[in-house]
């Protein structure tokens, strides 16, 4: 065997592992997020800077610079909440940036969590277990099918503000994942492998008590992964 | 007294040392860097994820064949003893089923980093970086013929056994969770 033809193979795999991870990372750049955020952080600077000098119209700009760091956000992180249309389940969809995690559940032993991306208008979402969401939003509102256990349900819910929205907590043992509706009634499913009605969630502390020990639920924004 | 001792060990130790630390290298770049989820979607696949399924699989055919022409060329098998075409096919099997993990591996640490979240995503974790490893250490034992005989079958087998281990814990789990699907 030649000495020197297993370096140019490991040369060649080192050259194009770096050269697809350049590739992964012009993806990354490309889809926006990261953009509009260097965008958030130097419109601030520069506007202050330039205003000071006319003192009476600091009170009527200060309101344009908080907007534009305000709005990105918003946009960033929207999550919808509502049932489906034959009011089976409860469902949330939360969507950041190019992608968009949900959950679904009907409170008693049936929940799905999906992760997937936003293209455009169009959300397609995927669980481990083969579940699907296909969406589209629309008018403030997202609009679509989602498949549990083999059954499509359709739904058309509407963007939901804080403490409305979607929570999720992990103890040793089990996931559990909590839809707060915007009239603050809730639905969760607690899932040690046997899914059963989640504990009662206070959304101002975003706690529960699971088994004597409290637990704290994060609120989900869209771009978690599971 | 010990220098003919001492310098068979480091004969072994430099390839076996120099594949831990790229297996170290490639966990902590994925531990560290911060997984951005995002995904290349290759026309004529459903998902990213099928794709790594497909190449992973494609691999560990070619494992396969990897496999049994390093028997032949040890002379276990008997048939294939002494055809002069199975060293190229060795070889350049070999490279294949590299190439194919390369943009798997990308995306695995690019997108997803080094996970510990469940058992599954553990092992598979650690075996990606078990992996390149392995394979590191064997393409530099090949390049010395003063190593013992041992020692090249042992990280060929380390390098098939990692990437049987990394298409159970992903392919296999892909295709019984969604189907064979493309």
């Amino acid at each position: 065997m030649g000495q020197r033809s297993p370096l140019v193979t490991l040369a060649a795999a080192a050259v194009g592992l770096v050269a697809l991870l350049v590739v992964n990372s012009t993806q990354t750049t490309s889809t926006g997020p990261a953009t509009s955020e260097a965008v958030v952080t130097s419109a601030p600077t520069t506007v202050p800077g330039s205003n000071p000098p006319t003192a009476k119209e600091t009170g009527a700009t200060k309101p344009t610079v908080v907007k534009p760091t305000v709005a990105p956000t918003q946009q960033a992180a929207v999550v919808y909440t509502g049932r489906t249309a034959g009011r089976e389940a409860t469902l949330a969809v939360a969507v950041k940036g190019g992608r968009s995690v949900a959950y679904v559940c009907d409170g008693r032993r049936v929940e799905a969590w999906l992760t997937g991306t936003r293209t455009g208008d169009t959300l397609a979402l995927r669980s481990r277990a083969g579940d699907r969401l296909d969406g589209a939003v629309a008018g403030g509102k997202v609009t679509g099918t989602v498949t549990v256990h083999g059954r499509p349900l359709r739904f058309t819910i509407a963007p939901a503000d804080p403490p409305a929205g979607l929570y999720r907590g992990r103890t040793s043992s089990s996931t559990i994942g909590w839809i707060v509706l915007p009239d603050g009634s809730q639905v969760g499913v607690d899932n040690d492998g046997t899914p059963a009605p989640a504990p009662p969630l206070d959304p101002q502390t975003g706690t529960a008590t699971v088994d004597g020990s409290a637990v704290t639920a994060t609120s989900v924004t869209g771009d978690e992964t599971f | 007294m010990s220098t003919a001792p001492l310098t068979a060990t480091s004969r072994v130790a430099m390839p076996l040392s120099i594949g831990a630390a790229v297996a170290v290298v490639l966990g902590l770049y994925g531990r560290l860097h911060d997984p951005t989820g995002v995904a290349v979607n290759i026309a004529g696949f459903s998902s990213t994820q099928s794709v790594k399924a497909w190449l992973a699989t494609l691999a560990l055919v070619l494992a396969l064949v990897q496999l049994v022409s390093a028997m032949a060329l040890f002379g276990h098998l008997r048939p294939l003893a002494g055809r002069s075409w199975i060293g190229p096919l060795h070889r350049w099997s070999g490279r294949a089923a590299v190439a194919a993990t390369l943009p798997v591996v990308a995306h695995c640490l690019y997108a997803l980093g080094f996970r510990y979240d469940e058992p599954r995503v553990l092992i598979h974790s650690l075996l990606g970086c078990f992996f390149y490893g392995a394979f590191v250490a064997k393409m530099l034992t090949l390049t010395r013929n003063d190593v013992p005989r041992w020692l090249l079958p042992v990280a060929g087998g380390a390098v098939f056994a990692g990437l049987v281990g990394l298409w159970l814990t992903s392919a296999l789990w892909f295709f019984t969770t969604f189907g064979i699907i493309r």
